[in-house]
Parts: structure tokens; sequence; C-alpha cells
């Protein structure tokens, strides 16, 4: 069975981007543009791991994770913050919402789905993944 | 007792003891001369009886040696009797009319003794009796004797010592009385004298005392007397105006030395000179440049203020010379005296004048005038006057001085609190700068990372072939896409660094690491691109370096830094990594065999954007901030990096850090 991943994006480029890059490894890929829309999404489709950006509109991703956490359904749903924030704090502010880990903007498209795979559990790889 | 009636008693008793002792020695003199006189009287008589009788004794004739006793003690007055005894010691001749006294006839057989008279002394009823013994010729007991009586010879003497008794008394009392006068003369003056000086010693002093008539050497002791007497009251009241002076200054450099203020100052100085050189007026003027300004005059109330010119000119008038000479200047009288032009002072009555300048060795501050309605030498108080000056100037310099003093304190005080407001104002600012510039650039940051990720993520995507083939041409070129997209977001990544070092937000979050661990992840990581420039890469860790707490991430970015750099400057031979551990520190040398740096570019290596010039173009790509990143993190993390470098030869960056990174306690 295919591992489900939500992107929660609201860049079309880069919503793009991971899409491509994540089925071309052979992931269901489900998509939201924002924090409200993803978290209706998460909770409808029960994905395996969420890639979460932190600046999106309507509520940001901070606001999102902690939404996410909160609902037993979803508490031990792997999520990924994806973002450019880049500051002091960011890493640490994103794990305290509730994130599981962090990969910085700009993605590096080598590694990525790579980086993806650790977070999710060992049955959800995607037909390419873990293979290479 | 008054010592003219001590001396009238001593001449008195001298003269009385005098005459006493003169008297006694007479009378006894007198008595002895008339004694003498009557023994040798009844001597001689007795003699010339014997020879008278001796013959009428020889023939035997009673009556006749009779006859010439009695004609004899009839012619003698003083004779009381006479008898004659013979060779027998029988009773011959007598002149006793009563017949002879019993008494006497024991005394007939008596032995003649001698050959002279003999006297022999009687105490009879009718007075002191004399009687002479003289042996007649013939022998045995042959004699004669005479009585005399002694009564009317005692009442002459008497009679003489009674006249010279009189006569000594007579003379003590002349002696008492010239004592008495020469005492009235002498004594009186001199008692006067003594009374008076002890007036004057214990202070009730009187005036001279009166010239005696008489005695010159009485009246020249009373002039001397005088003399001293007003000597001494003239040098009383100079020492006493000397101990006023004195007390004056004292109380001036007292008052004046407690008061800081030039008003409290001028105003103790006015007070102490008017009590201590009681002039009618005193004035006080501070110098300001050319000009006297009058501050304050006393007693105060003065009639003579009214009319004063507050401000005089340096070299007009007395205390403008006074100030312009640097010299006190005395007149004895304004009102002829050229060099006074001030007419009001003329005019306020005032005559004598003196004009002290303050100045106490150095420029004159001010000038003290005092004046006198009456004439009055001031001169005469000149070394007072003087000192009184200096001690005035001194005052008022250093009140001056610590006016100046505290005007300057408080300009700075201002200067430092307006300085301290604009730095407050420029922090604030640069603050706000700093913080506008964290907020620039995180939103550079993010806006500009946000194209990168299209730009890297597609061109990655069509590189890995994942959108369909491509020929070789197109593979190049995306590959040159790709890096500068990459060395790009580099450069973003280095500024965002090394601005948040700057800004002081850099987080350092230490944690145990393996360090020999972290150091062989960051060798394999740089591995391949080693390896694709055909250099060895050499890994030495020492055994004694283990665990180390630290920023794990910030250690290998470090570490990532200079290994790239190596590579990146070494075209062939090695690079070569040797970590140990010396007293606590760590420290990791990463030597190459590379181009090397010249010394003169050495000491820039650390500052940003100084990638060094190699003279060769620019084929090493970098950001030139990665060393300034380098040495700002090993800062941040306790330690630092050094460098040595040999151009051509190669180059050694060392990393120290502590073993144990301080909790700083932020």
């Amino acid at each position: 069975m295919k591992a489900k991943i939500l992107i929660i994006e609201d860049n079309e480029q880069n919503m793009y981007l991971m899409t491509f890059i994540l089925e071309c490894k052979g992931y269901d890929v489900l998509q939201a543009r924002d924090g409200r829309e993803g978290i209706e999404a998460a909770q409808k489709t029960a994905p395996d791991l969420i890639l979460l950006d932190i600046q999106i509109p309507v509520m940001d991703g901070y606001a999102v994770a902690r939404e996410l956490r909160r609902c037993a359904a979803l508490s031990r749903v792997p999520i990924v913050a994806v973002t450019s924030y880049a500051m002091v704090g960011d890493r640490e502010r994103t794990i305290e919402a509730g994130c599981n880990g962090y990969i910085e903007k700009p993605i590096n498209p080598d590694t990525f789905a790579a980086e993806i795979i650790r977070f999710l559990a060992p049955g959800d790889a995607g037909n390419g993944g873990g293979t290479e | 007792m008054r010592l003219h009636t001590r001396i009238v008693l001593l001449i008195f008793a001298i003269v009385t003891l005098l005459s006493a002792s003169l008297s006694l020695l007479s009378t006894r003199v007198v008595q002895a001369v008339m004694e003498d006189g009557i023994e040798s009287n009844a001597t001689l008589l007795s003699r010339m009886l014997a020879d008278h009788i001796a013959d009428s004794m020889v023939r035997d004739k009673p009556l006749a040696v009779r006859g010439i006793i009695r004609d004899a003690a009839g012619q003698m007055e003083d004779v009381a009797y006479i008898y004659v005894v013979d060779s027998r010691g029988g009773l011959y001749a007598h002149t006793f009319e009563g017949g002879f006294p019993r008494a006497l006839a024991a005394r007939l057989n008596e032995p003649v003794q001698g050959l002279s008279p003999r006297l022999t002394r009687f105490s009879t009823a009718d007075g002191p009796l004399l009687e002479v013994t003289s042996p007649l010729i013939g022998g045995m007991q042959a004699r004669i004797h005479i009585g005399i009586d002694q009564t009317s010879m005692f009442k002459r003497i008497r009679r003489t010592q009674g006249l010279i008794l009189s006569l000594a008394f007579g003379i003590a009392v002349i002696g008492g009385v010239t004592g008495l006068l020469t005492s009235r003369r002498f004594a009186r003056p001199l008692g006067q004298m003594a009374e008076y000086m002890q007036d004057f010693g214990s202070g009730k002093s009187r005036g001279e005392i009166a010239l005696p008539t008489g005695s010159r050497d009485i009246a020249d002791m009373v002039q001397a007397f005088n003399r001293m007497v007003t000597g001494r009251q003239t040098l009383e009241a100079s020492m006493q105006q000397r101990t006023q002076e004195l007390a004056g200054l004292n109380e001036l450099g007292r008052r004046v030395s407690a008061s800081l203020s030039v008003k409290q100052v001028i105003e103790a100085t006015l007070e102490e000179v008017v009590r201590s050189v009681s002039p009618d007026i005193a004035f006080l003027f501070l110098r300001e440049g050319e000009s006297l300004v009058l501050q304050g005059s006393a007693p105060a109330g003065s009639e003579f203020l009214h009319d004063e010119t507050p401000v005089h000119c340096v070299g007009e008038c007395l205390c403008g010379i006074a100030a312009g000479e640097r010299k006190p200047v005395y007149s004895g009288d304004i009102l002829t005296d050229a060099r006074c032009t001030w007419s009001e002072c003329k005019e306020a009555g005032l005559r004598s004048y003196a004009a002290l300048p303050l100045h106490g060795g150095s420029e004159v501050v001010g000038v003290l005038g005092l004046g006198s309605v009456q004439i009055r030498d001031f001169a005469a108080q000149d070394t007072f006057l003087e000192a009184l000056s200096i001690e005035i100037s001194i005052a008022l310099r250093n009140a001056l001085l610590h006016e100046q003093v505290q005007s300057h304190a408080a300009e700075l005080e201002d200067r430092v609190a307006k300085r301290t407001a604009d730095l407050a104002i420029a922090k604030n600012r640069a603050e706000e700068s700093d913080r506008l510039k964290s907020a620039f650039l995180a939103t550079m940051s993010h806006e500009l990372r946000t194209p990168l990720n299209s730009v890297i993520g597609f061109t990655g995507i069509l590189l890995q072939g994942l959108a369909g083939p491509f020929n070789e041409e197109q593979a190049k070129q995306l590959g040159m896409v790709k890096n500068s997209a990459r060395h790009l977001l580099e450069l973003i990544n280095d500024v965002l660094d090394i601005s948040k070092i700057e800004a002081g937000q850099l987080e350092v979050v230490p944690e145990q690491f393996d360090m020999p661990e972290t150091v062989m992840a960051v060798v394999n990581g740089v591995g391949p691109l080693a390896e694709g420039k055909g250099l060895t890469l050499l890994v030495d860790v020492s055994s004694h370096v283990g665990a180390v707490f630290s920023d794990k991430r910030r250690v290998e970015q470090i570490l990532l830094n200079l290994l790239n750099n190596a590579i990146k400057f070494t075209d062939k031979g090695e690079v070569r990594i040797e970590c140990e551990a010396v007293r606590g520190q760590i420290v990791t040398r990463i030597s190459d065999t590379g181009i090397g740096i010249r010394p003169e570019d050495l000491p820039g290596v650390f500052e940003p954007f100084r990638q060094v010039d190699t003279g060769l173009d620019r084929r090493h790509e970098g950001t030139g901030l990665g060393l300034a990143i380098c040495r700002k993190l090993a800062g941040a993390l306790g330690g630092g990096i050094e460098v040595e470098s040999k151009l051509g030869v190669g180059s050694t960056f060392a990393l120290t850090i502590p073993e144990r990174r301080q909790e700083t306690g932020e």
C-alpha cells in the first residue's frame, strides 16, 4: 500500500516540486493550500506523513501543528516542517509546536526523498523509497 | 604698720636705747669718781692726822690729840667721827660726843694689818659709813680711825644721775620728734608711691602722683616713677591693640576658612575688619578686568554708602592705585591728597584712608578700603593691615576658585547628562536599526529562498532525469545553473549567519557528543570532493580525545568550512586533520599542501569578504564569509582559530574549543 503524504503549502511552485518528487518516488500525495484546509484534509484522510509549510494563509504552521496534535487520531502522525524561516529559534519553535522534524527550504531535490523516508514507519515506504 | 610709723618708732627706740645706756654709764662713772675722791680725801686726811698726832702721842698728851682730831672733825663736814687707839689697843682719844659707842669697843683689839691706810664700809642706822684706818708711828696696835658719813655724797650722786637721766630723756624726745619729722618728709611720699604702685599693679591705676615740695630726691623719684607709669601705659595700650589685632586676624581666619562662597567671605571679611580695625567705613572691591566692582561695605547702613559709585578703574583714585601698583596706599588726609580723585569720599566727610590691594603674592583679586572721619594714621598699623589683607586675599582666591570649580563641575555634569541623553538616543536608534536589519534580513532570506527553492528544485529534478532525457550540452548547462543557485544559497546563508552573529543572536546549544565521531563524519562528508581532486585525506585523532560538551552543529560547521577551504585551495598533495586534547582544550589542526597565504595577507583572512586574491583569476568560488563566520563561531563556543601559512607550501588552521563549554548563565 502506498504511503499517503499530505503537503500543506500555499506556494504553487513548491507544491508542484514536492508533489512531483514524491510521486516520482511512488508516494500518494494529498495537497492543502492553507492551514484550515490542511487540518480538514488530515482529519478526513489520516495521512502517514504531513509536510507542513509554516508561512501559510488563514492560520500559520505552528497553529496547524498544535491543532493536529490535539486531535487524538492524528497525534502520532509524523509532521515535518518545511520552511524557509532561518532565524534564531525557528527550529525550536516548530519542534515545540509538535513537529517531528524540520527541513529547510530550499529543498535539495537529490536528498529530499531520503530525508522524508526517515520519518515514515518502515512499512509506509513508497515503491522507490529506501531502495536507491 | 605703715612705713613712716615704723621709721618713727625705730628712730625713737634707737635714740632711747642710746641715751639710756649713756646715762647708765655716766651715773656709774660719776659714782665711781666721787667715791674715789672721798676715799682719797679720807686717806689723805688720815695720814695728815696720823702725822699731827704722832708727836703728841709720843709725848703722851691725850688732850692735845683729842683737840687735833676734834678740830679736824669740826672742819671736815662729812667726818662722823675720829678715834685713836694706842699701841696696846686701848682707846686713846675720840670725837664721839656722847661717849665711845659699844659697838666699836669690840674692834679696839683688832690687829693692825700693814702700814697703809685701810678702808672699810659700814652701814649704820645713820646711813652708809666709810672708815679709814691708818697705823700710827710707834707701832703695835696704835692707829687712827676716821669715819666718814657718805649720805650727803650719795645724795649728790643721785642728784647728778637724775640730771643725766633727764638729759637722756630729753635727747630721746628730740630724737623721736626728729624721726617723726623725717618720716613725714620721706616716708609719706614713699608710702603714697607704694599705695599707688599697688593700685597700679592691681589695675586701679590713677593719674600721676603729685610732685611733693621739698626734697629733690623724692621729687626725682616721683618723676621717674611717673615716667615709668606713662611708659607702661603706652606699652599696655600697644599690647592691647596688638592683642586685638591678633584676635581679629584669628577670628577672620577662622570665619573665612569656614566659608566657601565668595559672598560669605566678603561678609565675614567686612565684619571682622570693622571689629578689629574700627574704621568708620570699610569697602571691599573685587577686580573684574580693569574695573574694581564694589561688593559690599560695613558697618551696615553706613551713611557713606549712599552716593557711592560702585565701579572704579584700576589706576584711578587711592583704591585703583593700590590695585595697579599692588602696594598699600595710605592717605593721612584725603582733602589735601591729590591722588584721591573720588569726590564722594571727600563729600562724605572722610579724612584718612587706607587702600589695601588683595593679592596674596599673585594677581590682585580686589581692594580693601578703610576710611576714617577723624585724622588717623592707618600706616602705623601697616604690618597688621597687610597681614589682614593677605589673609583676606587667600580666602577670596580660594572662594573664587571654588566657585569656578563648581561652575566647571556643573557644566561638566550638564555635558555628561546631554552626552548620556544623546548616547541613549543613539543607542535606541542603533537598537532600532539593528532590529530593522534583522527583520529585513529574515524577510530577505525568506523571500530569496522561495524562488531559489524552485530554481534548485527543478534543476535537480531535470538533472535526475525525472522529467525525461536531455543531451550532454543541456546537462552541462543545467549543472551550471545548479552550481550558481547553490552558491547563491550559500551566500544567503552566510550573510544570514554573520548578521545573526553580529547582532548577538547566535544561539549556542551545547550538548554532549563524541568528538572523534564528529571529525570522522565531517571527513567522510568531504571525502568525495578530495578524492575528485586526487588529494590524500589523513586523519589523526588522539586517543585522549573523547566526549565533548559543546554545540555539535557549530563544531561541524566550522570543521566542514575549514576542510572545504583546504581542499579548495590545494591542487596536489594532502590535507591532514589532527585532533588532540591539551589542558582541557580540544585542538583540531587542518593542514594542507596548497597555495598558502602571503604573510601580508595573513592578518586579514578572518575578515568578512576578504578572500585572498591569489593573483590568478578568481577561480576559487566562495562567499568570502566562511573564515569570518568560523572565527566568530569558535569565539562563541569559548575558543578560537589561529592560522599559520607559507606561500606555496601550505596552510594550517587550528581550531581550539574547550572540552566543556562554560555555561555563561545567560
